[in-house]
C-alpha cells in the first residue's frame, strides 16, 4: 500500500542487519529477523557513540541529515523510518 | 531537506563581516595568563588581540567565527539586557550547551552582568526525549535558575520544562537579543564572587553543582597554560569536546581565552558521528593542542581508513592531553601506531587527571615525552595494594599511566582506610588541598561536608598512589562508574533499574568491571522472585532500555535470586562486596545464574 514508506523501512532493516555485522556484533542471530517493531536500543547493546555511527550510515544512504532531536522519541525501526520518511517528503 | 537551524543568520553576521577566514593566531598581542582579577579582565585583555572561536558545522566546515572582540561586544550588550530584565546579581542562568557562539555570549554575559552560569547537557539519546527533559528540569530546579537559554533546536524540550517552573525568562538567543538593555554602568565581579557552577553528574535524582569563583577558576587556569601545557603565541587549540563537560568548558573555552589563543571548534554530535574530521582541522588549521578522554581517540582509531594516511599532516598537533576517565594505554597506542604516517608522534601524548571539584586539572605529566606507564603485580595490588614493578610481559601485570607532577597550588595526602597516609607505591583515597579547589557544592552544605573537611582537604574518591611525587590512578572514584566519558552514580542506575515491575525494592546494585580490551564494562545485578523465562527476558530488556535512555551505556544486566546481593550489618547493600560476588560468580560456573545477559561474553 505505502510503497515508499515500506522502502524506507527495508532499507533501515537492511542497513541496521549490516551494520550489526560489521560491526561484530553477534547480536542479529540472537534477535532473528529485524522488523519494524525491533528496537534499536534494549534488542541490541550498541552504545551511544555505535548509534551514531549507525545513523550517519544512514544519513549517507538517504542523503539526509538527521537531527538528534528528532530521534528523541524513536525507538525503533518503525519509528525511525517515519523520521526519514517526514526528512524525505520536504 | 535538512533541517533549518534558527541560528544560521545569526551565525553568519560574523561570517560576513570576517569573510569566512577562522581567527588568526595572534601576531601583536604578548600571552598574558596573570594580573587578572577576573574573567571579565581576561576577555578584556584577549579583545585586544585578532584571536577568537571558530565553529566547524557536521561537514567540517567553517560555519561562523566569534573573536574575543566580538565577544566582549557582544557579551556587554546582552549583560544590559539580561540586568534590564531584573535579574539580581548571583541569579542562575542556564544555558543549553550547544556547540554555538551562543554559548559563549551567554556565559559572558553572565560574567558581565554578575550573574552565575551554569552549562546544560545538550545531548540527546535516541527515544530519550523524558529522561533529557527530566534531566534539564532538576538542573535547573536544583540551583533555582532565573534565566534559561536554548538554540532553537533545543527551544521545544526546554519549554517542556520550564512551563512548570518560574522562571523570569527562557528562550533562544534571538528573544534575548529583541530586550531593552538597561543603562546602568556594567560591574566587575570580585575575585570571591563565583563565576560558574559545573554540575558533576546531570543524571543524578540529586544533581550537585561544583561552585567555582573568579580567583579559584583563574588560578587553575594559569597554572595549567604555564606548567601543564606551556602555552606560547603560536599554539592553536582544536576541541570537539561538549562544553557542559569540565574539559570541555575549562580547556578549550576559558583556557585558550585567558591566553589569547584561538580554537577551532567541531560539534560534539559530529565528532561522534565522523570523528575523522577532528583529524582534518587538526591538520587544515595546524592546530597544536587538542584533547580527549581515552574513548574519544579508540572511536577515532576504529574508523580510520587506508586512504586518510596520506590526507592529514598531524605534524602540528604537540599536545594531545588525555584525561576524564581512566587512561588505557593499549588504544591509545594504537592510535598512534595508525597516525604514525600522518606526522602524529606518540610523545605527543599527556596524561592528566583533574576533576571539576578542582576546576580542571591536578596533574600533568611531562610535555613531549609521551606516556609513560608503570607495570605493577596485578595479584599484589589486587590482594594488598602495593604497586609492586614487574617486567611488562610478566603474567597478571596491571598497566597505569603516569599522570605525572601535581599542579604547584595543590598539596597531596594519599591516605589507608583510617586515614593515615601511606608510603610510595602503596594505593589510597586520594585527599587534595589548595587554590584551585571549589568553595563547595552549590547550596548543599550536606554535599560539601561530606567531601571537604574544614582544613580544606577534598576527599577525591580517587584511588591512587605517588612514585617519587608522580601520581599514578588505579581507580576513578569509590563511586561513580565512568564509562566513555561519562560519570554515571551507581546509586541513580539502581533507582532507575527499581521502576522496572518485577525488581525487588532495594534488590539493585550497580558497579563496574574491566571487560575485554581493557574497557570499563558497568553491571547491574537485579534480585528477583521472577522464574519464568519471557518475564525474565522481558525485565533485563526493559532495564537496558531504561539505562540507555537514561545514561547512554550498555549494562550488563545479572538477574539473581532474593538475598544474593551481600549487606552490611547495618542491612546496608554493598557494592563493593557485590562486585566482589559477581566476579566470583563469572569464575565459578556452578554458581551461574541463568537470565545473566551476555555477561559470559564480555567479561574478561
Amino acid at each position: 500500500m505505502n510503497t515508499r514508506f515500506d522502502e524506507i523501512e527495508n532499507r533501515i532493516k537492511d542497513l541496521l542487519a549490516s551494520y550489526l555485522e560489521s560491526s561484530g556484533l553477534p547480536e542479529l542471530e540472537q534477535h532473528g529477523a529485524i522488523s519494524g517493531n525491533t528496537n534499536l536500543v534494549s534488542d541490541f547493546t550498541l552504545d551511544s557513540f555505535q548509534v551514531m555511527e549507525f545513523l550517519m550510515e544512514m544519513e549517507e544512504s538517504f542523503d539526509i541529515m538527521i537531527d538528534m532531536n528528532n530521534l528523541s522519541n524513536a525507538h525503533t525501526v518503525n519509528e525511525l523510518a517515519k523520521v526519514v520518511d517526514a526528512l524525505l517528503e520536504k | 531537506m535538512m533541517i533549518s537551524d534558527n541560528n544560521f543568520e545569526q551565525k553568519n553576521r560574523h561570517l560576513k563581516q570576517n569573510s569566512m577566514h577562522p581567527t588568526p593566531i595572534n601576531k601583536q598581542l604578548a600571552v598574558k595568563t596573570d594580573g587578572f582579577i577576573n574573567l571579565v579582565d581576561a576577555l578584556e585583555y584577549a579583545a585586544k588581540g585578532e584571536s577568537g572561536f571558530n565553529f566547524y558545522d557536521h561537514r567540517g566546515e567553517l560555519e561562523s567565527v566569534l573573536s574575543y572582540r566580538d565577544l566582549r561586544d557582544d557579551a556587554r550588550v546582552l549583560a544590559r539586557r539580561l540586568l534590564g530584565l531584573g535579574c539580581k546579581p548571583g541569579d542562575r542562568v542556564g544555558i543549553i550547551a550547544e556547540t554555538d557562539p551562543m554559548f559563549h555570549r551567554f556565559f559572558f554575559a553572565c560574567q558581565y552582568a554578575g550573574l552565575i552560569p551554569l552549562a546544560l547537557p545538550a545531548g540527546i539519546q535516541l527515544g530519550a526525549h523524558k529522561a533529557y527533559v527530566g534531566q534539564i528540569r532538576r538542573m535547573l530546579e536544583s540551583c533555582g535558575a532565573a534565566i534559561a537559554v536554548a538554540p532553537a533546536s533545543h527551544m521545544a524540550f526546554l519549554e517542556e520544562v520550564t512551563d512548570e517552573l518560574d522562571l523570569l525568562m527562557s528562550g533562544t538567543p534571538e528573544d534575548f537579543d529583541s530586550l531593552p538593555e538597561k543603562e546602568n554602568e556594567l560591574v566587575s565581579p570580585s575575585a570571591e564572587d563565583i563565576a560558574y557552577l559545573q554540575y558533576t553528574s546531570g543524571s543524578t535524582r540529586f544533581p550537585r553543582g561544583v561552585e567555582i569563583n573568579h580567583e579559584t577558576v583563574l588560578n587553575n587556569i594559569r597554572e595549567i597554560a604555564l606548567h601543564g601545557l606551556n602555552l606560547n603565541s603560536e599554539d592553536r587549540f582544536v576541541s570537539w569536546l561538549p562544553y557542559y563537560h569540565d574539559m570541555g568548558l575549562i580547556g578549550f573555552i576559558l583556557v585558550p581565552l585567558i591566553a589569547q589563543l584561538s580554537v577551532d571548534y567541531l560539534p560534539s554530535r559530529t565528532f561522534a558521528m565522523r570523528p575523522r574530521l577532528w583529524l582534518k582541522l587538526i591538520s587544515d588549521n595546524r592546530g597544536t593542542i587538542s584533547s580527549s578522554p581515552t574513548f574519544g581517540y579508540a572511536l577515532c582509531a576504529r574508523r580510520l581508513r587506508p586512504s586518510d594516511y596520506e590526507r592529514y599532516d598531524l605534524t602540528s598537533w604537540r599536545t594531545a592531553c588525555v584525561g576524564a576517565e581512566q587512561i588505557n594505554p593499549v588504544p591509545l597506542k594504537a592510535f598512534a601506531e595508525a597516525l604514525k604516517p600522518c606526522g602524529f608522534d606518540a610523545k605527543a601524548f599527556v596524561a592528566c587527571y583533574g576533576m571539576a571539584e578542582c576546576v580542571l586539572a591536578i596533574s600533568f605529566a611531562p610535555l613531549d615525552l609521551g606516556l609513560s606507564v608503570d607495570y605493577v603485580d596485578q595479584d599484589v595490588m589486587t590482594s594488598t595494594g602495593k604497586a609492586v614493578p614487574v617486567e611488562q610481559s610478566a603474567a597478571n601485570v596491571a598497566a597505569y599511566a603516569d599522570c605525572g607532577l601535581l599542579l604547584p597550588g595543590f598539596e597531596i595526602s594519599i591516605r589507608d582506610d583510617h586515614g593515615y597516609p601511606v608510603e610510595d607505591r602503596q594505593c589510597g583515597e586520594i585527599f587534595l588541598k589548595g587554590p584551585s579547589v571549589m568553595s563547595g557544592y552549590f547550596q548543599d552544605e550536606e554535599a560539601t561536608l561530606a567531601i571537604l573537611d574544614s582544613d580544606g582537604w577534598l576527599d577525591t574518591g580517587d584511588i591512587g598512589y605517588l612514585v617519587e611525587d608522580r601520581l599514578f590512578i588505579t581507580a576513578r572514584s569509590k563511586d561513580v562508574i565512568i564509562i566513555k566519558g561519562r560519570n554515571i552514580w551507581p546509586h541513580d542506575m539502581e533507582v532507575v533499574a527499581q521502576r522496572v515491575q518485577g525488581v525487588r525494592l532495594g534488590g539493585v546494585a550497580a558497579f563496574s568491571v574491566t571487560g575485554f580490551g581493557d574497557e570499563e564494562l558497568a553491571i547491574l545485578v537485579v534480585e528477583t522472585r521472577e522464574r519464568d523465562l519471557d518475564q525474565r527476558d522481558r525485565l533485563a530488556h526493559e532495564i537496558t532500555e531504561l539505562m540507555h535512555e537514561h545514561f547512554g551505556i550498555n549494562v550488563v544486566i545479572d538477574l539473581a535470586k532474593p538475598g544474593t546481593l551481600p549487606r552490611t550489618s547495618s542491612g546496608k547493600l554493598s557494592r563493593f562486596q557485590s562486585r566482589e560476588a559477581f566476579l566470583e560468580r563469572q569464575k565459578n560456573p556452578a554458581l551461574h545464574l541463568p537470565g545473566t545477559v551476555e555477561a559470559d561474553r564480555k567479561i574478561a
